[in-house]
């Protein structure tokens, strides 16, 4: 259940991200303050240094695998200020970066990301937007690796083990 | 003695800093933050008495306790600040103070560091195509650049002009693996020669039938790289005595000037060869694909990787001088360690891990050198997320 009441909840009506999440059928329930919707697994890694620009989470993950157990869901959406007047919707996969396999995990995942927003979600294809991918643990990748700059090149920033909003 | 660990503290730009050398140290870093300072540091110390001989041997003279007028004729003209009150240096825990470097006395004269600087290209005159001595130098030049030039001319007088007068390729000089990547990446194909030129003996590059090219037609990358293959000759004797004794360690600064990344790579094959031969090599460097080198290196170590993918990784030939560099290149007990010295706060950061998902920006970037590149990739990426240009 989306946790919103009193005065919070019309600070939230505002948001841009709350309102998008409330009005996707399959997330409306999925919608949670700040980084809540982050799993304990991945709290370190994802990390916001001025919490009161956080806009709400939601597990895209969590939420979909019912429905889509099979399919390389992606993991959140966080609404995110990232100046004081500008909201943006920040897409944050967390994700081995070890191998070349990985890489072609992670094109998937975007494809598969790119198609569900435009198919079932269109109110949360909406810019300004971030799509990253947060590595799990170790890189085999170095910034500047050839390989990661033709993901770049589809959208998806590489940031290392640690998001900072 | 090398030094195996040097603590600095208020030392030119580093504010602070604990180094400890591995078979392979490499030095990362924006300019004037002090990595050449330390790199000269480590020559002082280490052959303290071979370069009292030298200084003394061309005529340059100080009182004991005019630690100014030595400083600047080790550092270089102006750079006698650097050592000030502040400064506190330790050596694996022993304190070091300019005062006692600077005494005159009796002292082991043994050299064990060779030292090719970044400002290697002036061991050669362009005007005659020969080599600069101690003499040929300004006053105020940093020692090691004075030092190097004599170092080359008297290699050229004492070995190579009584050769052929081919100086590269030659047989007995370098792994034939290696000879070939530079002929190929460096020389294109043209050997570097000893000629007489209206009687003055000059350096030449020359084709199979081709006029002789002096020094100044030369392309950027083969003057830069030339001073640095003749500095690898003093190392790699010709004989098959690995090393040249009592020499034990190779400081390298910014082997990369002036070259392509495929010829960077065949000049690390010469790093390679060092570290097979038993020395002890500090680099300096500017050049992402040097720390790709040794990033790759740590991994394959870490994977238990063959040597193989070392192999692969140089495009060297199979056959078993390949694979004694490549097994030597993977040996664990040949450790590799990298230093970045950051500017804001003077300090000098181990990054030996290389991990590009740390959560150290500096580490993430490799000192910067891969961290600009990293963050156009994501530029380019938000941008094409969004579909238009930010906003």
């Amino acid at each position: 259940m989306a946790q919103s009441s009193g005065r919070s909840t019309s600070k939230k009506a505002q948001s841009h991200f709350y309102r998008a999440v409330t009005s996707t059928p399959v997330l409306a329930s999925a919608y949670r303050p700040g980084l809540q919707a982050i799993a304990s697994a991945d709290k370190e890694k994802i990390v916001c240094c001025h919490p009161k620009r956080l806009k709400g989470s939601v597990c895209i993950d969590e939420t979909l695998r019912p429905m889509k157990p099979s399919e390389p869901r992606w993991d959140y959406a966080i609404g995110h200020s990232h100046t004081t007047n500008a909201e943006q919707i920040v897409w944050a996969e967390v994700h081995p970066a070890e191998s070349g396999s990985n890489l072609g995990e992670m094109d998937k995942k975007l494809l598969w990301l790119t198609d569900w927003l435009k198919a079932e979600a269109p109110a949360m294809n909406y810019n300004p937007r971030r799509i990253v991918w947060v590595a799990s643990g170790r890189s085999s990748f170095s910034a500047n690796d050839p390989k990661l700059r033709k993901l770049r090149q589809r959208g998806l920033e590489f940031v290392g083990r640690r998001l900072v909003l | 003695m090398l030094p195996g660990r040097l603590r600095l503290r208020n030392f030119g730009p580093v504010k602070s800093g604990d180094i400890v050398f591995g078979a392979l140290t490499i030095f990362v870093g924006p300019q004037a933050t002090g990595k050449s300072l330390t790199l000269q540091l480590v020559k002082l110390l280490a052959d303290i008495g071979a370069v009292h001989n030298t200084l003394k041997q061309y005529g340059v003279g100080w009182d004991s306790n005019d630690t100014a007028t030595f400083a600047s004729a080790v550092f270089g003209e102006g750079m006698q600040g650097i050592w000030s009150e502040d400064t506190r240096i330790e050596r694996d825990g022993e304190p070091v103070n300019l005062q006692s470097l600077a005494r005159r006395g009796k002292r082991d004269g043994q050299e064990r560091v060779f030292f090719i600087p970044a400002q290697r290209v002036l061991a050669i005159n362009p005007q005659s195509g020969w080599f600069r001595g101690f003499y040929d130098y300004r006053l105020g030049d940093p020692f090691v650049v004075r030092d190097f030039g004599e170092k080359l001319r008297r290699l050229a007088e004492q070995e190579l002009l009584k050769g052929s007068g081919v100086v590269f390729p030659q047989k007995k000089r370098l792994k034939k693996i290696i000879r070939d990547a530079l002929l190929k990446a460096i020389f294109g194909g043209f050997s570097l020669r000893l000629e007489a030129h209206m009687g003055q003996r000059r350096l030449v590059l020359r084709g199979d039938e081709s006029a002789s090219l002096p020094f100044t037609v030369w392309s950027a990358g083969q003057r830069e790289f030339v001073p640095l293959l003749l500095g690898a000759y003093q190392l790699l004797p010709p004989s098959k005595t690995p090393r040249r004794e009592p020499l034990e360690l190779a400081v390298i600064e910014e082997i990369e000037m002036g070259l392509h990344p495929q010829a960077i790579s065949a000049a690390m094959l010469l790093v390679l060869d060092l570290l097979q031969r038993g020395y002890r090599v500090c680099l300096s460097t500017h050049s992402p694909h040097v720390l790709d080198v040794v990033w790759a290196l740590r991994r394959f170590r870490e994977s238990n990787a063959n040597e193989q993918f070392v192999r692969e990784l140089f495009g060297l030939p199979a056959g078993p001088e390949a694979k004694k560099l490549a097994e030597a290149a993977l040996n664990p007990e040949k450790d590799l360690k990298v230093y970045y010295f950051e500017r804001e706060q003077g300090t000098v950061q181990d990054i030996s891990n290389l991990d590009p998902a740390s959560e150290h920006d500096f580490e993430a970037g490799w000192g910067g050198l891969t961290e600009f590149s990293g963050h156009v990739g994501n530029l380019v990426a938000r941008a094409v997320a969004n579909g238009a240009v930010l906003r």
